[in-house]
């Protein structure tokens, strides 16, 4: 499902806005509860009327047919901030009426090319492209291939300029829609300087779909034509070796070049081994010198408990004899402490 | 010589300490901006990366850092060449930085001293410690600085050599790195700074200034040179 997000505001102040706007959306949707205003958006939204049924969460299908979802819920607020609020139900829901407790509907009609023709009536161009796409081959061969929704969600579609997309909207639609399907090729894309400075908001770097097209999705290949035009759109000097380039290795390059893996391997061992080395050689060092100051704290210490057995000493004999029993089962402990510290 | 400057003994010159404060600055910029694009995903690298302003401020200030670092560093070797060919220095010997047979039985000795087998070795002007620093920069910036440029300039390094070298220029840049980052914070610190004798700092190469006294107790060997050079009064 296609999320966009909609900070494009970054950082703390971007947060405080945020929390602004949240507690104020709070306290409109709490007097809009209050004033029993819901219907009345809910029909600006949905003349229809779907949503009267559709807008509740607890709206699920009462025998739904294995792999298929069971809830028939569509969050309103969800659809009335997406690009599509202005549309009717059934513009994109074509042949659906209103025919309560089961809609009819032709079923021997396949529901996934009614959507794909109903996103054409609007988005030609893209329909287009599709058609031409290894998605849409994908698709004729097997209905379990990506539609329009598979990548674009369908109640929740954002508008979204092209070229202007977020940080967080690229990063979201590489997990959550190229993703979903092309685990592998995010997992190893990820990795590498594009997919990280985007996953820190640096909106410029390339996501899945400024390499491999929107709704053509092009397979890249090094040191083809059509990839150093790709390359091109942010690196203009690019040439045939700059597609030599590999964006979709594994993390411990067992799927690279060998002379790749044997570097990362040299690299990794210098790496473990010289700070290995040298961090044994500080600890042995600071041992040493913990025992030095160990050492001094001990001497530091006897010099205070000759200096108390002293003190002891004169006072013992200063009262006479009288408890000489006591004074020297008290004085023979330290004296032999003593001895060791000095 | 001054009246404060008395029992101090002038170790660095200003250049040393002007060079060293450079690589010391212009290192911490870039171990502070460069490990936040390597472990994106990891808790504290966004918070770091806002700190600077974004991905491209971060890049901006490494990449005017790593300049000024490769300067440094020319400047160095241009130094160094001044030090040989004009001055006529010798490569080798107790003044020179280059190692010698001297650093390995000073290696034993310290492990021996180490265990209580020995008195501490009686060191020379360089130790070899720090003769190693000395010269891993030598060797990070011949690969961190390589890589970096290759990294910055991506388009004109494939018009040299293929585009896999730049996965490559990543692995080496990354690692020699965090190896060099490891290195100054439990190597370097520790034996420059943290070392009881030092604690909690040694600002002889920020001053260049090392009371005599220390210099006696640090490296005995280089203090009886000194006297017997009439550098420094005997105490």
């Amino acid at each position: 499902m296609i999320v966009v997000r909609r900070s494009h505001f970054g950082g703390i102040g971007g947060l405080r806005l945020l929390g602004q706007v949240l507690r104020t959306l709070v306290i409109l949707l709490f007097a809009c509860v209050m004033l029993g205003l819901f219907p009345a958006t809910g029909w600006a939204v949905d003349p229809e009327g779907c949503l009267i049924c559709h807008g509740d969460p607890n709206f699920v299908r009462p025998n739904p047919d294995p792999g298929e979802g069971a809830s028939l819920y569509v969050n309103p607020s969800d659809f009335a901030q997406s690009v599509h609020a202005g549309q009717e139900c059934t513009s994109c829901h074509r042949g659906f009426l209103l025919t309560i407790p089961k809609h009819q509907q032709n079923l021997e009609e396949d529901w996934r090319q009614v959507v794909i023709e109903a996103c054409e009536e609007c988005h030609q161009a893209e329909y287009m492209e599709y058609q031409t796409s290894s998605h849409a081959r994908f698709y004729y061969q097997d209905t379990a291939g990506p539609i329009c929704i598979s990548c674009h969600g369908s109640h929740q579609i954002r508008r979204v300029r092209v070229g202007e997309e977020s940080a967080d909207f690229k990063m979201s639609m590489a997990r959550n829609s190229c993703g979903k399907c092309h685990q592998d090729k995010f997992e190893t894309a990820r990795h590498e300087f594009h997919f990280k400075a985007l996953s820190l908001g640096y909106a410029r770097a390339a996501t899945c779909f400024d390499c491999h097209g929107w709704h053509q999705n092009l397979a890249l290949h090094s040191g083809e034509e059509e990839t150093v035009e790709v390359c091109r759109k942010c690196h203009p000097g690019a040439n045939k070796g700059f597609t030599f380039f590999q964006m979709h290795l594994e993390e411990s390059f067992r799927d690279a070049w060998w002379g790749v893996r044997m570097i990362y391997l040299f690299f990794s061992g210098l790496l473990i081994v010289v700070l290995v080395i040298g961090i044994a050689y500080t600890t042995i060092h600071l041992q040493k010198e913990l025992r030095l100051i160990l050492g001094r704290v001990g001497r530091g210490l006897g010099r205070i408990f000759g200096f108390i057995r002293s003190l002891e000493e004169e006072s013992v004999r200063s009262n006479g004899k009288g408890e000489s029993a006591g004074g020297e089962a008290d004085h023979t402990e330290p004296s032999g402490e003593d001895e060791e510290v000095e | 010589m001054s009246e404060a400057e008395k029992g101090y003994y002038v170790r660095f010159s200003p250049y040393h300490r002007i060079s060293h404060f450079i690589m010391m600055t212009t290192f911490i910029m870039c171990a502070l901006t460069g490990p936040p694009l390597k472990y994106s995903y990891d808790f504290w690298a966004q918070g770091l990366m806002s700190f600077w302003g974004g991905v491209e401020n971060a890049g901006l200030i490494h990449r005017i850092s790593a300049g000024f670092m490769v300067g440094d560093f020319v400047v160095h070797a241009v130094f160094l060449a001044f030090c040989i060919v004009v001055r006529k220095q010798k490569i080798t010997g107790p003044n020179s930085i280059w190692f010698w047979k001297k650093d390995l039985l000073d290696f034993i000795a310290m492990f021996k001293w180490f265990f209580d087998r020995g008195e501490r070795p009686r060191l020379e002007r360089f130790t070899f410690w720090e003769k190693f620093d000395y010269w891993a920069v030598f060797w990070g910036i011949a690969m961190i600085g390589t890589s970096g440029f290759a990294l910055w300039f991506p388009t004109a390094t494939s018009q040299v050599v293929s585009g896999i070298f730049l996965n490559v220029a990543r692995i080496i840049h990354g690692d020699e790195a965090i190896l060099a980052i490891g290195w100054i914070l439990f190597v370097h610190l520790y034996n420059s700074h943290l070392r009881m004798n030092v604690f909690p700092l040694d600002p002889v190469i920020f001053s260049g200034r090392m009371p005599i006294e220390h210099l006696k107790h640090e490296k005995r060997d280089w203090y009886d040179r000194l006297v017997r050079e009439g550098k420094i009064e005997a105490d």
